[in-house]
């Protein structure tokens, strides 16, 4: 009874697009190596550019002198790294956490939406950076306004994200809801919510590189530790190559914040990244 | 074939019909845009019986399915289904669409458990039933599989399981298998008659291919175009179980032809 369609001739499903696990993995392979070609090149210019035009240090350190850095004060640029990360995973979870259930009210209260959603947009277009000297006035000296200025830049994108999420559910799954003559609340626990989780994660894929954006802004001007703070310091005393080794620094907690966002995502909805595929 | 005029009259010994719809008409929008969807149609169906509904497309036939469901409203008319009006009733209805509309979180056990969990009904001791509906279908060991996992065929039995899950007085089907190929839909056919033979649901299925509506329908109800009304019906004496073959035989054929004339005269009037 089981259809040829969906089954091969021994009875055993065809798993749906089989494109070859090897052939995938010589792909991935061919595209690193590429990658790792072209970074090894553009370092080995940039070095060469330095060394042959004798730029000095204090404007622009090969990437070797940066390394130098980076190996040689790692303790200090860990210590400031693990600042800048505890600062902008609370204020990302606070402003992602706050956006999501701002969205699931805004949702379910259609009265709050007309109120609600232009005040937002309209808060949303101060440009926020400008907001940081306030919130050192409102929250004192110290990680507080930078926790504030992470949450800040995190917060719109995840509520909107999750808002369109919730509001935009496939018109046949809510007629399904309508025939099964579900009550508004499991029509919204069983399929508003699971629907919007993927739009929930786009938003925090957005989300966290501006929450960084927000830590280092808010660093530069409420001082403490905190690898913004550094730059500034490092800049103060002309110290280039450091200012680049805060960069690496800053640069690897973004990709592995950025990464654990992604790894996130695969636990909580394994679904959506294979049914985006279909 | 004769075009009747749809009103059949009900003797007194006769069981009521499950389902009552007498000259329902349905506007969409205010004019000058107003779209007349539906005037005074009418029909019966009885318990336990199948009916094809088929037309033109636009002809209201989804919008008339709907009504049955519940889920929209009609201007005019009356529409009963078991005395009641199914947009009050509770009385559980399955419906399968023309696309699968399973979702993508759930596994195949789980989307066909969820008009169980809608109702609000203890669906972990109906999970007996899912499971036996699963293996009806042929999916057994799919069960934990998600719909990304399937085939267009398996997902729309996966469907079909659902909508009979809560054990409906009625299963509204709307084009089900209208964008599955030529051979899945023969094969989903032929389970469907299977599946209807062992359950004697109320089918009412709306297709817009003759032969699909021929070979599964008891009648076959013909719509005519904008504003939709039921133009003709055709008893289908043909008897079940029904092979694939009879399609090629003669007696199908004339039942076919007469469903083709009736469609043709119904869109020329």
């Amino acid at each position: 009874m089981r259809g040829i369609e969906e089954t091969s001739g021994d009875g055993s499903p065809v798993p749906v697009g089989a494109g070859g696990e090897r052939g995938q993995t010589s792909r991935i392979t061919g595209r690193l190596a590429f990658t790792g070609a072209y970074t090894v090149c553009a370092l080995a210019s940039w070095e060469i550019l330095v060394r042959g035009l004798a730029i000095p240090d204090y404007l622009l350190p090969g990437p070797w002198a940066v390394f130098q850095v980076v190996a040689g004060r790692f303790g200090l640029l860990a210590s400031h790294a693990v600042v800048t990360v505890q600062e902008i995973v609370l204020g990302f979870a606070l402003g992602a956490g706050l956006g999501a259930a701002l969205a699931v009210v805004v949702s379910l209260v259609a009265a709050l939406r007309m109120v609600l959603l232009p005040t937002l947009v309209a808060l949303q277009s101060i440009p926020k950076v400008a907001l940081a000297p306030l919130m050192v006035v409102w929250l004192g000296i110290g990680p507080a306004p930078i926790v504030a200025m992470a949450a800040l830049f995190s917060f719109f994108p995840v509520f909107i994200n999750t808002l369109s999420g919730l509001t935009k559910v496939e018109p046949a799954m809510v007629e399904l809801a309508q025939v099964l003559r579900a009550t508004p609340w499991r029509r919204f626990r069983k399929i508003a919510l699971p629907y919007s989780l993927p739009f929930l994660f786009d938003g925090m894929k957005i989300a966290m590189p501006l929450s960084i954006v927000g830590a280092v802004v808010g660093e530069f001007t409420s001082g403490g530790r905190g690898l913004g703070n550094l730059i500034l310091v490092a800049s103060s005393q002309v110290n280039t190559p450091l200012i680049f080794a805060s960069l690496v620094a800053i640069t690897v907690v973004a990709l592995l914040l950025f990464g654990a966002v992604q790894v996130l995502e695969r636990l909580v909805i394994p679904w959506s990244v294979q049914f985006r595929k279909g | 074939m004769v075009p009747v005029k749809l009103a059949f009259p009900v003797a007194a010994d006769r069981v009521q019909p499950i389902i009552r719809v007498h000259g329902v008409g349905k506007t969409f929008g205010r004019s000058p845009d107003a779209v007349e969807a539906l005037r005074d149609v009418s029909f019966d169906v009885d318990e336990g019986e199948f009916v094809s509904l088929v037309g033109p497309s636009g002809c209201g036939k989804s919008t008339m399915l709907r009504i049955l469901a519940g889920i929209i409203d009609w201007d005019r008319g009356e529409v009963l289904v078991r005395g009641e009006d199914p947009r009050a009733t509770r009385l559980p209805v399955g419906m399968v669409f023309q696309a699968p509309v399973l979702l993508p979180w759930r596994t195949v056990l789980q989307n066909i458990l969820l008009p169980l969990e809608m109702a609000g009904i203890n669906h972990r001791a109906h999970e007996g039933r899912a499971r036996e509906l699963v293996a009806w279908v042929g999916l057994a060991g799919f069960e934990g599989k998600r719909p990304y996992e399937l085939s267009g065929g398996m997902e729309q039995r996966v469907a079909l399981c659902r909508a009979l899950v809560n054990d409906p007085v009625l299963l509204l089907a709307d084009e089900p298998f209208g964008a599955l190929d030529a051979m899945t839909r023969d094969r989903l056919n032929l389970e469907l008659q299977r599946i209807w033979m062992a359950t004697r649901k109320t089918v009412v299925f709306v297709t817009h291919s003759i032969q699909e509506a021929v070979f599964l329908g008891d009648r076959v109800a013909v719509m005519t175009g904008r504003p939709g009304r039921v133009f003709a019906v055709v008893n289908v004496g043909l008897s079940r179980p029904r092979e694939l073959a009879i399609q090629d035989g003669r007696e199908f054929g004339r039942y076919a032809a007469e469903v083709r004339v009736a469609l043709e005269a119904a869109c020329a009037g």
